[in-house]
């Protein structure tokens, strides 16, 4: 594959699943710069996955397994980057352009950042339609784990929604 | 509320664009992570140059006071003056450089990582300096004291304060050269994707 042709995939790739990028970000980064130096790690790592994707699974399985597999790590490393992070690197590069907040979404959004990495991850792709089977290839664990998983996920959204 | 209306109030999320790139505060990122390495090695040549020159006019002191000129401290002198120099010199070559690169996002961060490289290269010479140094003291202490666990706690001393240098080496300037090359890759990323020019 050439490069022009690798760019060429992401970018129609970037354009049609641009909403799994934002997702993910969201759920897994609750601060601007770190929103979007995740952007950017997904981003580059999405790219250079594009030459491995052997079309035996839909593209927008690939890529939430890249762009999950890459905001696991990266909210792992970025808690003990923190403390070492000076100002200067608090500069903004990714800009919101959401123009009306919906309140219920940012709810749901402040919900699903305070799972651990796993739920997490299982949570969004519940939410984004994904079977049970898939989840589990993504995620790496068994069908019937998810199942309990997304059953407990379920109930505990719930039940913090009656805080609301 | 029920899940069933959590997945509709997820649903209704469009698939429009969140973000948009700031170009603007990303080149400004950009410029502060290049002075801030220029800043970094200028920091690094004087406090090193300071250092040896302070070293050596302590050694000359002692001798010229003793009047006592033994070959050891001589030669440890003369190392500390040559290395001074050549940091002197390293660092007018450095200045001289420094406006080599194109005046884009992406020549500023070449910039930058130039200065990085240049000051790995300069804490792994400043490493090999400090064990010249420590050899040198070390015997020094062993011919000079009469305890010899004086001259073990020099030692220790020294060897301790060498992991620390190899410390410092890997967790500021490796590290920052690092995060430098992260953002060239990234930089190069957002130009193919269009977003950003860097000048390529």
């Amino acid at each position: 594959m050439t490069n022009s042709q690798q760019q060429q995939i992401f970018e129609s790739w970037l354009q049609e699943h641009k909403g799994i990028f934002f997702k993910i970000v969201r759920s897994y980064s609750a601060v601007p710069q770190d929103q979007e130096d995740l952007f950017q790690e997904i981003a580059v790592n999405v790219w250079k996955s594009v030459p491995n994707f052997r079309n035996n699974c839909a593209v927008s399985t690939w890529i939430y397994r890249i762009a999950l597999n890459r905001a696991v790590k990266w909210s792992l490393k970025v808690r003990k980057q923190q403390e070492r992070e000076s100002d200067e690197e608090a500069i903004k590069v990714l800009q919101p352009v959401e123009e009306k907040p919906d309140e219920r979404l940012a709810w749901l959004y402040e919900q699903i950042q305070k799972l651990d990495e796993v739920d997490r991850s299982l949570c969004l792709l519940m939410l984004d339609g994904f079977s049970y089977k898939e989840m589990a290839s993504i995620v790496g664990i068994s069908e019937s784990y998810v199942g309990v998983k997304i059953n407990r996920i379920k109930k505990h959204l719930t039940e913090q929604s009656k805080k609301m | 509320m029920e899940f069933d209306e959590m997945k509709k109030i997820w649903d209704t999320q469009s698939n429009v664009a969140m973000y948009a790139i700031d170009e603007e505060a990303l080149h400004n990122r950009v410029i502060s992570k290049r002075n801030k390495a220029a800043r970094n090695a200028s920091k690094m040549e004087g406090i090193l140059i300071f250092s040896l020159l302070f070293a050596s006019g302590i050694i000359w002191s002692a001798m010229i006071f003793k009047a006592n000129y033994e070959l050891p401290s001589l030669v440890l002198s003369g190392i500390m003056l040559v290395v001074a120099g050549a940091i002197f010199l390293g660092r007018r070559k450095r200045m001289s450089w420094q406006n080599g690169f194109e005046n884009t996002m992406l020549g500023d961060i070449d910039q930058a990582i130039a200065n990085a490289s240049y000051q790995v290269a300069l804490s792994k010479s400043s490493r090999w300096l400090y064990l010249t140094v420590s050899v040198f003291a070390v015997l020094s202490v062993f011919n000079e004291a009469s305890e010899w666990w004086k001259g073990l706690l020099v030692t220790l001393f020294f060897i301790l304060g060498y992991f620390a240098a190899r410390w410092e080496h890997k967790t500021f300037y490796v590290s920052q050269k690092r995060s430098l090359e992260s953002v060239r890759k990234k930089l190069l990323q957002f130009q193919e994707q269009g977003n950003v020019e860097t000048g390529l």
